[in-house]
């Protein structure tokens, strides 16, 4: 599988993806590859695609009626190169980690029973080790510190940015290789988005991590690389400096500078 | 202007809620009158003995409470699953055929008479000539009556609870990786578990009062419970018939049994508020 594709340095490779949502198109063809060990950050105009984009890597499209999608998309995990419709979709969402938009913890569960659930429900982990491995990933989101008095509490206490991060522990005790991250810090305070971008730089030097921002700035301190997409189309993929200093294309350059209204003309 | 319209509006919702509570505490008030001194004058016998013959005073309504239970609690074992799991396939598989026609059918059940529910569950499963148990009159076809009157309301506040759970939760959950049945077990139902009682004890209420259903399918009976191919008394049936006849003492029993069963159907709707109000504060 994924023959004649060189994955050197890559960790996907999306050939000719399409999309759609009843009768409406919203990914027309996209084909990228991204880098390993590195953040590359999805930009765009709402309406572009990015979520979808993302949410095809990991599947987590599948749950959303009346959608077709036809191209192939290929990811290394666990050391080969799978195409991810002929995996199980549950031990690729487990090695293809997702952050959302907003932080999603389970509101029945503690703040220590929402880290290991994943872990604990896939059997990744042995029962005894549990606490630990909570703990220690509870330390590489950054969390521990403030939680750790607390770990038997509703995680619906724990503020906004605690919350975000707290469902990146969740994700990061799956044992992931890919990260996704859809806008993570939206509605955050400048304080925990600035945490939070602190740990995406922290976690590339071990994961494969994927951003999708609504802002040019946060991919400017943050991506390694930039895609920028507009209607359903991949415009113009490169490192972050050079999309941002001189971007081959005009397109790129009005979206850039707040040329481009937010908002993909129809 | 604004301020008197206001006003004018805030006045007459008001005016209709009290209008709305003035039939409900007038039966509150007459039942407590003309019944509720007995149940104070005679307390134990009220609870724990059955009905005279007429003409005799004293008497209770011990085995109308009894046969209730009985019938409810069966009720609850027959219909709560069955309306759970419907709840729980329409909100699940929500754009799937057999959801739309469940969630169809449930809403036309849900306005349907009562009585007929009974009528059907004892031809087809009591009657002597058509029926598949030919128990005849029995407080097992009534059970299943009850418990099939339950199924759409509980099935329907399933539905809408599962459905109020945010489709961010749900793909989290599947973003660990987990299973269907490990996401629908594991975190949608304990976090819909409250909304759940909550639709099992609105259902409850709802066929905690009903008599005519069971009137058709199990009769009437005087008797303590004996056995589930025998009638059973019940509260509502007992109100009914001791409410129609023109013995005094009947009367005084059924304005009692209303004021027990008019509590009873409160208690339920107050205790399906309280584990409601859990539910916003949790999620």
């Amino acid at each position: 599988m994924g023959k004649g594709l060189s994955f050197d340095k890559k960790a996907i490779i999306i050939k000719d993806l399409h999309l759609s949502i009843g009768n409406k198109e919203i990914i027309k063809g996209m084909s990228i590859e991204f880098p390993l060990k590195a953040i590359t950050a999805i930009i765009g105009p709402s309406g572009s695609g990015k979520t979808l984009l993302l949410k095809s890597i990991n599947r987590l499209v599948d749950l959303i009626p009346n959608l077709k999608s036809f191209g192939e998309i290929f990811v290394i995990l666990d050391g080969e190169v799978k195409e991810v419709h002929s995996l199980d979709p549950s031990y690729l969402r487990r090695k293809v980690g997702y952050v959302f938009q907003n932080p999603n913890p389970f509101p029945h569960l503690s703040i220590l029973e929402n880290v290991i659930i994943g872990a604990k429900l896939n059997s990744l982990v042995k029962k005894k080790d549990l606490v630990k491995w909570a703990k220690e990933k509870l330390e590489e989101a950054g969390l521990w510190e403030e939680v750790k008095d607390r770990l038997k509490e509703p995680a619906w206490k724990l503020s906004g940015g605690q919350q975000q991060r707290l469902c990146i522990a969740r994700m990061l005790a799956l044992k992931p290789e890919i990260i996704l991250l859809d806008e993570p810090t939206t509605g955050l305070d400048i304080y925990n988005t600035k945490r939070i971008e602190e740990l995406m730089v922290q976690l590339k030097e071990n994961y494969t991590v994927i951003a999708v921002t609504h802002s040019v700035d946060q991919a400017a301190r943050i991506a390694d690389y930039i895609a920028f997409l507009y209607d359903g189309r991949l415009i113009e993929f490169d490192v972050t400096s050079r999309i941002l200093k001189s971007p081959s294309k005009e397109l790129t350059e009005k979206f850039i500078t707040g040329r481009v209204l937010d908002g993909v003309r129809r | 202007m604004r301020r008197v319209k206001a006003l004018f509006y805030s006045s007459l919702s008001l005016l209709c809620l009290l209008l709305l509570f003035i039939p409900l505490i007038w039966i509150l008030v007459e039942a407590t009158v003309r019944g509720g001194y007995y149940i104070l004058e005679r307390p134990l016998e009220f609870f724990t003995d059955i009905g005279r013959p007429p003409g005799i005073p004293g008497g209770g309504i011990g085995h109308a409470l009894q046969g209730s239970l009985y019938l409810l609690a069966m009720a609850l074992l027959i219909g709560a699953p069955l309306g759970t799991l419907t709840g729980i396939y329409t909100a699940e598989r929500r754009n799937s055929i057999i959801a739309k026609i469940s969630r169809f059918v449930s809403d036309v059940i849900v306005e349907f008479p009562t009585i007929i529910v009974g009528i059907v569950a004892y031809l087809t499963l009591a009657s002597r000539i058509t029926g598949i148990f030919n128990t005849g009159p029995a407080a097992l076809i009534a059970s299943f009556s009850l418990g099939l009157i339950m199924v759409p309301i509980t099935a329907r506040s399933v539905e809408a609870t599962l459905i109020s759970i945010s489709n961010e939760i749900r793909e989290g959950a599947y973003s660990l990786g987990l299973k269907d049945r490990q996401v629908l077990f594991r975190i949608l139902i304990p976090i819909a578990k409250s909304g759940i009682v909550t639709a099992l004890l609105i259902g409850l209420a709802k066929i905690a009062g009903e008599s005519a259903p069971i009137i058709v399918s199990n009769g009437i009976s005087n008797f303590w419970f004996s056995n589930w191919t025998e009638p059973a008394a019940s509260i509502p049936v007992l109100i009914y018939v001791y409410g129609l006849s023109p013995f005094n003492e009947w009367q005084t029993l059924a304005w009692a049994a209303s004021l027990i069963l008019l509590l009873l159907v409160l208690g339920l709707g107050f205790l399906a508020r309280m584990v409601t109000k859990e539910v916003w504060v949790r999620v």
